[in-house]
């Protein structure tokens, strides 16, 4: 019996062990197969490196050594951006600044569950941020500690999702008990807080969410509610003023201001604030900082009233972005092939088709006759109010001896008598939107941005002289029917200042002598014609036809992604909303595609074949002693690189290329240290003290470059002190439409603005030696189905609009970006990772990037689609996921494809030996020791363990056994 | 049928486990080859199909040649093709536990691994409990 027993114990043993052995060894090839992204989980270490503590040999230096210093001065910075970038909507009756000890009750959820941040690539643990009521405290303010309380006690209501879908789950005004509600005549200031959520991975869903409309964008009926007993509360004197919050980097519907019922004496949009950014909104509440942010968006009665809105509003009643090919069945198309998006709106988007529509509408252009701006738009493109009045004179502008910059001058008074603040000063353009323009379809917005400063503090009475230099590139339009590049066509070109889209737009009318009387009252309100000028173009003028980068001519490239153009889809026409007729060419229909041709079908397919560029095979392995740190300053095509080149093997190069996640790896062979780098936009996801700056919005909207140089600054000096350093970031799509997921990630729906903001964020970043990985390029506005999804755009739009800030922030003259990382979606029918057109032809021989470039997550969601065939021929240089020394074997033999994966080795190698602060303390005689992860070796040991013991088991079972039947 | 009724009479609860064990061993690896494609693993890994196979056809070979070491093979046999198959969805399952994506476990997922749970809890329930009933001596 006992040998029996015994027996059991062995089998049972046996079982335990050999189960786990399975589940270890198979496991542990899991575990191998996510290295990268178990690496940097685990900051572990891929090398060691033997650096010098020689200051000769620190090539980058932080400002913080220490964690607590750096904080403060981040928490600073947050604070003041956010208290720049905050925009005065809406101040009446003398409702703020709120005055000295006021007491305030806080209504909504948004107040206790306040929006500091967004999901995805730039989440931050919020959980330790200081609340709404602290905040006001802090500034002296009462604050209801009883309708707070009550607000926090609700844990089944606040925002949430449901599915895809976000809804905003408010408490019902009803449900505050009336002791509560009693305290509302001590507590007479109402700051009610809207908030709305937004991340990554999902665009904001503008149906089935639970507000008045669908639109999660819009009130919800409890919001609403809230908003008219406090309306009526405020009629019986029991509550003093209303103030409104607009506590999102999406920009909310604001046809609640007016809503009958409602009457809202203060708003203010405050964006996503980052860590310490709610202290600012209470500093601009309270008056201890003047507001002095303007709009970066159009805030809208209508979100759905854009052009790129009313095609996607056509899309069911869910409204969604993706449509499919209605053949996706028949043609067995896979996830990442079956959607597409349209982009029916042309340049038209944000302020440049309000404002255009309106002047069109004002001058009795065809198509525009019945319009009316003011029910679309609330506030327009560059609004904001000030707790003191600036006034603007001495408009002049001059321009340089080269011609090629106009220099607007212009006198800033503050007029106040008790408020000191800073003023923003915009710059607007009006091209001539001539005959030729209306045959060859180049539109031109009725107004532009094309500069802006910002004065310094302006006590009252005080002014300053601003001077803004204009580009003369400006004045360029795509035009890719005719002349196919860039044109300066002959006409009149006004430029002028205001102060908001809608003011330029009013003032170019008036400078052209439209009042509002000669209009027949279509005209809302007189310009200011003295702030205008006009500067005359005698001829045609194709001189940005040839790229200032590199001398290389500028033609058409993505005419393979206009539905119109491309050669893969036949008998259908896409009509772009046009400004020759705005009716005419409104979007009415949606187009449907299906996969007629082969050439589509070939194209929409993966794992093309390698294109045969005739290239020779290059050498590995070769004897050297080249190093990247003495290769540092060295220009791209010095013969050096070759050499060093030379040394690698193919293996390392795979590996260099493959395993790029949040990462690029140590190279024994050329010394090259590991560089690590993390996500994301609005603060280092791994910081160490969970530090997150507002939305970009925000920054976007303090229109001050030298704070947002002094945002990428900090971000530096954050990552840094995380051990990375490289950013993914900033992030430059366009705030399209208002349901953009990664509003908080993306600065503006105008492109010039956004390109200057990227600029600076990319100077005071890469300075520290932190390479900005700017994202995504291209295309990648929107959210849904992204993993995959075609985007369909003339080249026109994707030049001047969606490419504009990727020009600015990587051209070398410009922001000079040393790394891009490129979207999900497909540019046409190629995923963006794997079109030369676009990350050669563009990128490279007009912009001049010598970055490198990298995927999205590439091993995980694009698997199917993002391979290895097809990027690294076509211009990816790396991947963000988790390759391996082996991971290129089957086309090593390729003589095309080797070369092209030692060429992104190059790229790589060239940047970080350059411009990466992890080069710090390598010298000439530098080595690099790559070493086994610890983990890796731990499982290894653990397996081999777990391999003897099972054997023993096993024999011990069978011995036991066979004694027990003995 | 009075033989067979007999014969069924003298086995022990392992016996009845196991031929589900081989059932849902086959229809994990049938689920995998319908479902196993996704936009984040474009491969099929023709071990884990295999591995089930081989696991069913043991468990099967169990009733003839009544050896607890072949039932403890089929089961350590499905137990490695459901590892494989985890390797070969890793990054689907990542991708919804970041929950970036709003991605959710799909159902042709669901139903794999519960198939592959079915086949491996009764496979080791089977390769521990007799097969042979009580009055008949358990062979090795």
């Amino acid at each position: 019996m006992k040998k029996k027993r015994r027996s059991g114990l062995w089998e049972a043993l046996s079982v335990l062990l050999a189960s786990l052995l399975v589940i270890v060894w198979v496991g542990s090839e899991i575990a191998v197969s996510q290295s990268a992204a178990i690496n940097n989980a685990l900051n572990v270490e891929g090398a060691q490196v033997s650096r010098s503590d020689d200051e000769a040999y620190q090539y980058f230096t932080r400002d913080y050594s220490d964690a607590e210093a750096l904080e403060a001065a981040y928490l600073a910075l947050c604070e003041e951006a956010e208290s720049e970038g905050i925009v005065l909507l809406r101040n009446e009756n003398n409702a703020l600044p709120l005055q000295g000890e006021e007491s305030v009750s806080l209504f909504l959820m948004g107040s206790v569950k306040f929006n500091y941040s967004a999901s995805g690539s730039s989440a931050a643990d919020t959980s330790g941020y200081a609340s709404l009521k602290d905040a006001l405290e802090k500034k002296g303010l009462k604050v209801n500690s009883a309708l707070w309380d009550f607000y926090s006690g609700q844990s089944d209501y606040g925002r949430t999702t449901k599915g895809k879908n976000y809804l905003v789950n408010e408490v019902p005004y009803g449900q505050i008990p009336a002791e509560v509600s009693a305290t509302f005549s001590d507590f007479g200031t109402a700051i009610v807080t809207i908030a709305r959520d937004s991340g990554e991975g999902k665009d904001i869903n503008a149906n089935k969410s639970d507000t008045v409309d669908g639109s999660y964008l819009t009130i919800s009926d409890q919001e609403k509610e809230v908003l008219e007993n406090l309306t009526a509360l405020k009629k019986d004197g029991v509550i003093r003023k209303i103030i409104v919050l607009l506590n999102s980097s999406a920009t909310l519907q604001m046809d609640f201001l007016q809503m009958e019922g409602i009457d809202v004496d203060a708003c203010l949009w405050v964006g996503n604030v980052g860590k310490s950014g709610i202290h600012a909104v209470a500093s601009v509440l309270t008056g201890a900082v003047n507001p002095s942010g303007r709009l970066s968006d159009t805030l809208l009665f209508d979100n759905c009233s854009s052009p790129a809105m009313a095609y996607q509003s056509l899309n069911g009643k869910a409204k969604n972005f993706q449509q499919y090919y209605t053949d996706w069945e028949e043609e067995a198309l896979n996830e990442t092939q079956t959607y597409y998006g349209v982009y029916a709106e042309g340049i038209y988007v944000g302020y440049r088709y309000y404002e255009t529509r309106y002047t069109d509408y004002v001058e009795g252009r065809k198509g525009a006759e019945d319009y009316s701006y003011a029910t679309d738009v609330a506030f327009p493109f560059g609004y904001g109010l000030s707790y003191t009045a600036f006034s603007y004179s001495d408009f002049s502008t001059n321009l340089s001896e080269d011609g090629e910059t106009i220099e607007v001058t212009v006198k800033v008074t503050n007029e106040g008598t008790a408020q000191s603040g800073k003023e923003s000063v915009l710059v607007w353009l009006q091209k001539p939107y001539t005959a030729y323009d209306e045959e060859k379809g180049v539109e031109k917005s009725a107004v532009e941005l094309v500069g802006f400063a910002k004065t310094k503090v302006l006590s009252p009475g005080e002014s300053e002289t601003v001077t803004i230099p204009v580009e003369r590139s400006r004045f360029k339009s795509y035009d890719a029917n005719g002349y196919k590049t860039y044109i300066v066509e002959a006409g009149e070109y006004l430029i002028g200042v205001a102060k908001d889209a809608h003011e330029a737009a009013n003032s170019f009318l008036a400078y052209k002598g439209t009042t509002a009387s000669s209009s027949g009252g279509k005209m809302d309100e007189e310009g200011r014609k003295d702030l205008v000028t006009a500067l005359s173009e005698s001829s045609l003028d194709l001189r940005y036809g040839v790229s200032a980068e590199t001398g290389k001519e500028i033609t058409n490239q993505l005419d393979f992604a206009d539905i119109n153009r491309y050669e893969g889809i036949e008998d259908v026409t896409l009509t772009y909303v046009s400004r020759r007729d705005w009716k005419g060419t409104w979007p009415s229909a949606l187009v449907e595609l299906t996969i007629d041709t082969d050439v589509m079908r070939t194209d929409l397919s993966s794992l093309k074949a390698i294109p045969d560029d005739g290239l020779a095979m290059p050498v590995y392995g070769a004897e050297g002693e080249m190093t990247i740190a003495k290769l540092r300053g060295k220009a791209y095509d010095d013969e050096a690189w070759d050499a060093l080149l030379d040394q690698m093997s193919f293996a390392e190069q795979a590996y260099l290329v493959t395993n790029a996640q949040f990462t690029t790896v140590a190279v024994e062979s050329v010394a090259k240290p590991e560089t690590k780098e993390d996500d994301g936009p609005i603060g280092v996801v791994s910081s160490t003290r969970s530090l997150s700056m507002p939305c970009e919005g925000i920054w976007a909207s303090t229109y001050n470059t030298e704070l947002i140089t002094r945002i990428g600054d900090i971000l530096a000096e954050d990552a840094l002190e995380a051990g990375k350093s490289g950013l993914y970031a900033g992030g430059v799509n366009i705030h399209r439409t208002p349901f953009g997921g990664r509003s908080a990630e993306y600065f503006s729906e105008d492109p010039f603005l956004s390109g200057i903001c990227s600029q600076a964020e990319i100077m005071g970043m890469q300075a520290k030696g932190v390479i900005a990985h700017v994202k995504h390029l291209a295309f990648n506005d929107e959210e849904s189905q992204r993993n995959g999804i075609c985007i369909w755009l003339n080249e026109q739009e994707a030049r001047e609009i969606m490419l504009l800030p990727f020009e600015y922030s990587m051209s070398k003259s410009r922001g000079n970006a040393h790394a891009v990382m490129t979207g999900f979606n497909r540019v046409g029918t190629d995923w963006a990772g794997a079109n030369r057109n676009l990350l050669v032809n563009i990128i490279r021989d007009e912009w001049n990037f010598e970055g490198y470039c990298i995927t999205d997550m590439a091993s995980s969601n694009g698997a199917i689609y993002m391979t290895y065939q097809d990027g690294i021929p076509r211009g990816t240089d790396c991947y963000l996921g988790s390759g391996s020394a082996t991971a290129l074997d089957e086309f090593k033999d390729n003589a095309s494809f080797a070369a092209h994966v030692r060429e992104a080795s190059h790229r790589i190698l060239y940047n970080v030996a350059n411009y990466s602060a992890v080069m710090n303390g390598l010298s000439d005689g530098s080595s690099v020791q790559t070493s086994t992860p610890w983990w890796m070796t731990t499982l290894e040991t653990v397996k081999t363990v777990l391999a003897v013991l099972t054997g023993l088991a096993v024999l011990m079972y069978a011995l036991s056994f066979r004694k027990s039947k003995q | 049928m009075t033989k067979i009724s007999e014969f069924l009479k003298t086995r022990g609860f392992g016996y009845y486990v196991t031929l589900p064990a081989a059932i849902f061993a086959v229809a994990a690896a049938l689920s995998y080859e319908k479902t196993g494609v996704t936009e984040f693993s474009p491969n099929l890994d023709g071990m884990v199909a295999t591995a089930c196979y081989v696991g069913a056809a043991l468990f099967l070979v169990s009733f003839v040649l009544d050896y607890k070491p072949v039932r403890y093979a089929g089961y350590l046999a499905v137990l490695f093709a459901f590892m494989k198959y985890v390797a070969t969805q890793v990054t689907y399952i990542a991708n919804v536990l970041v929950s970036i994506d709003a991605t959710t476990i799909s159902d042709g997922m669901k139903r794999t691994m519960l198939f592959f749970g079915a086949a491996i809890l009764l496979g080791l329930i089977g390769a521990i409990t007799s097969h042979a009933g009580q009055k008949k001596e358990e062979s090795v």
